[in-house]
């Protein structure tokens, strides 16, 4: 059988037209003859990668390409070989559907339940103190850029940290649970949970509660954040996301890097409302199981509701209603945290801003659910109200 | 008879890819990858990257991609265990992070130097290798200038601006937002921004001249004011835009208050008007992106000589841009399964716009073969290396 190509000489960019002659008994000889006749089992074959031209490589140094990419399969095939299996994948319209077909199911699965399932898997696994590590450090940095001094009075604060304690879960205490006063500053009514267990609480959203289970409906929602892991999880969970898109994305990475945030930014703002709902879910069981009004949640984040938009109209009419400390409420904790650590070039504010879970109200803005980091306030409000008696 | 002139030869670029062929490809590559749990993508580059230099032609011999998958893959093990170290160390001992960051900065030059190495040399045309002499002296000594003379007015201008007392009034102001330390970054950037064109010159330049193929030795001859040039104008043109963005968006805003009559009902159209902001500064940014992408290839290729050869690049920004553009919306409107598409049709177009001017080309010699570790390029790979070429 013969095969047509180009004869490279391995040593200089120069080729010549040649023709290759393979013979029954696994001889190969060139013409023009500037080979010497060699067996075929001692050349190297290139893997055929689609239609692109494949090379055959002489012990001695020469390199045949040939685009006579049917002819060469003949001959392989003559021999007793055969294509490589993942070409033969490639070039089945059947496998290439099958393939697709399950890459569509399971990247579906893998970014709705598969990353978030395996998160909480993981993050039970690894024992508790890692909880501890990743909320190193989170509290000095929100001292230092938002939180003032606390202005509450001592007698205040004792009353509430006993309250607290009161919360707590009883056995097995995995965290450090403690309960901390700060003036929110711009941030202004909040609560956020350390993964440790720290829980910091602004005077200015003690100062908004009408009712101090009010205040407990909120520390219940935080602790809820501690228990069932959200900082670790969320920081699994980001990395898991991050490798399946990588997997699809990666070699390619040309092709659209502009636009590959998209997928990460909604399926993470989903994930963050799942666990917002989870924490209050924890909320919720624990008022009913002790016999407390959960309206008080529902009270408390209608009134954190028009707090913020009070601000809004404030902004707007220029009529300085509550002017100690409005909260704004676009602002995410995370644009604090990550601001500290972009300066450095690295991308770990997302990692960084899941170590804090904070209470936070969403007005219902339509699609824009979609990227929020919180369920809407009113579906909130609604859950909690029903169960009220 | 009279001397004979060498013959110039003008050899346009050809790139053959098939969307659909290279389709089935990526999705076995992909599918191969999540069964193997990650091993497979070693090989899966190497079979896209032979796809896309198998089909790139140049005076009808075709380039290759020889790197062989094992080696990658183990540079990918080692670049995504120290990734991960990194990470945690950095998550667990925030205040190291400084001194990681500075070790990552100062390791930098060295792995991308043994990126380019492996690189150039599994890169191969007419069966003659490219090669990267691996100078790790002089790539330390280009930056080591600059740099110095930037962290030293940096560090001048900082003390300078500390002993003020203006400084030291701002800090002490009551419930003030400004720490002085948020200054460091601001004078760096002050000092290293006017330096990025001159640092992409130094480091475009080192590239090619480092760069061999077979024992044609590359050479840059632009001079870093061609760099300069480029940028000032996208930073106009970045100016630019954003100003009649702004312009644009506020007279949208004014539109929609007037319509509804009160700035209450603004808030329900939040969620448009957020979407026109980001399509006012999303889409113009795809311009300059072109922009950059087309005129700074066309410089440095314009300007990359093998001996007398020389390089023809032909891009145009608004193709360019339009290219970024509809790959990116094609690219979210598919969830991503016009990857190979939008890759094949940007490769087809750079193909399409470049030529190779040729006095020589039928005689370069190889060099000897040298054995090269994969380790660089995977680092390369994994802190998202842009090798601007």
């Amino acid at each position: 059988m013969r095969l047509k190509g180009r004869l490279f000489d391995g040593k200089t960019s120069t080729s010549h037209e040649a023709i290759l002659f393979f013979d029954e008994h696994g001889n190969i000889e060139s013409k023009p003859s500037i080979l010497s006749p060699v067996l075929f089992k001692d050349v190297v074959i290139s893997s055929r990668v689609g239609s692109t031209p494949r090379t055959i490589t002489f012990p001695t140094g020469e390199i045949f390409e040939t685009v006579e990419l049917d002819d060469l399969n003949n001959i392989i095939e003559q021999y007793g070989g055969g294509e490589s299996w993942v070409h033969l994948l490639e070039s089945n319209t059947q496998y290439v559907v099958c393939a697709l077909i399950f890459l569509v199911a399971f990247l579906t699965w893998g970014s709705i339940w598969g990353v978030p399932w395996l998160s909480t898997q993981v993050a039970y696994a690894l024992p508790a103190e890692i909880n501890t590590y990743i909320a190193h450090g989170t509290l000095e940095t929100l001292d230092k850029r938002v939180f003032k001094e606390s202005k509450l009075n001592e007698e205040r604060k004792l009353e509430l940290k006993q309250s607290f304690t009161a919360l707590l879960p009883e056995k097995d205490q995995l965290f450090n649970y403690k309960l901390i006063f700060r003036k929110g500053g711009y941030i202004g009514a909040n609560a956020f949970a350390l993964p440790d267990g720290t829980v910091v609480v602004t005077d200015e959203l003690v100062n908004l509660a009408a009712h101090d289970d009010e205040i407990i409906s909120v520390l219940l929602h935080e602790i809820g954040h501690v228990e069932y892991r959200h900082g670790l999880r969320s920081i699994i969970n980001h990395a898991g996301l991050t490798a399946l898109v990588l997997t699809v994305t990666g070699d390619v990475n040309s092709a659209g890097a502009l636009v590959l945030a998209l997928p990460n930014v909604l399926l993470e703002s989903s994930y963050s409302r799942d666990l917002e709902w989870e924490a209050d879910s924890y909320s919720l069981a624990y008022m009913q199981n002790h016999n407390m009004d959960t309206e008080h949640f529902a009270n408390f984040m209608e009134r954190m509701d028009n707090y913020a938009y009070e601000f809004d109209d404030e902004d707007i009419e220029g009529n300085n209603v509550n002017n100690e400390c409005p909260v704004d409420n676009d602002m995410d904790i995370s644009d604090i945290t990550g601001e500290e650590k972009t300066d450095g070039g690295i991308e770990t504010d997302t990692i960084e801003t899941t170590a804090v879970e904070e209470t936070q109200v969403s007005p219902d803005l339509g699609w824009l659910n979609y990227i929020s980091s919180h369920p809407p306030s009113e579906e909130r409000i609604a859950r909690f109200r029903n169960k009220s008696k | 008879m009279a001397e004979q002139q060498p013959l110039i030869r003008m050899m346009p670029f050809r790139f053959e890819g098939d969307s659909v062929e290279f389709f089935r490809i990526w999705i076995v590559n992909i599918f191969l990858t999540i069964l193997t749990l990650g091993i497979y993508s070693a090989w899966a580059k190497v079979r896209t990257l032979r796809y896309f230099y198998g089909n790139t032609w140049l005076d009808n011999n075709n380039f290759s991609y020889l790197a062989d998958p094992l080696k990658i893959l183990k540079g990918r093990i080692i670049a995504v265990t120290t990734l991960v170290i990194y990470f945690f160390t950095w998550e667990i001992f925030p205040q190291a992070g400084f001194w990681l960051l500075a070790l990552g900065v100062l390791l930098f030059p060295a792995i991308m130097v043994m990126a380019l190495s492996f690189h150039m040399n599994n890169s191969a045309y007419r069966s003659i290798r490219f090669s990267f002499k691996k100078d790790f002296h002089k790539i330390y000594m280009v930056f080591i200038t600059p740099l110095a003379i930037v962290l030293v007015l940096t560090w001048l201008s900082y003390s300078f601006l500390e002993s003020t007392d203006f400084i030291a009034e701002l800090e002490n102001q009551k419930d003030a937002e400004f720490h002085k330390e948020d200054l460091l970054p601001t004078v760096f950037m002050f000092f290293i921004l006017p330096l990025l064109p001159y640092l992409d010159y130094l480091r475009t330049r080192f590239i090619i001249n480092q760069t061999q193929y077979g024992k044609s030795e590359a050479h840059f001859s632009a001079g870093g004011w061609e760099f300069y040039k480029i940028y000032l104008i996208a930073f106009l043109l970045f100016m630019a835009i954003i100003f009649v963005a702004t312009i644009a968006i506020g007279v949208i805003v004014a539109i929609i208050g007037i319509e509804n009559g009160s700035a209450e009902n603004l808030g329900e159209n939040i969620g448009w008007i957020t979407v026109i902001s980001m399509i006012a500064i999303y889409v113009p940014s795809f311009f300059i992106y072109g922009y950059m992408r087309a005129v700074r290839t066309n410089m440095v290729f314009n300007n990359a000589n093998f001996g007398r050869d020389t390089f023809i690049s032909k891009l145009k920004t608004v193709p360019v841009s339009w290219l970024y553009l509809s790959n990116a919306i094609a690219i979210v409107c598919s969830a991503g399964l016009l990857i190979p598409w939008a890759a094949i049709r940007m490769a087809r177009y750079v193909a399409d716009n470049t030529e190779f001017e040729s006095r020589t080309l039928d005689n370069i010699q190889a060099t000897s073969e040298s054995k090269q570790s994969a380790l660089g390029e995977e680092f390369g790979d994994a802190f998202d290396l842009d090798l601007g070429l």
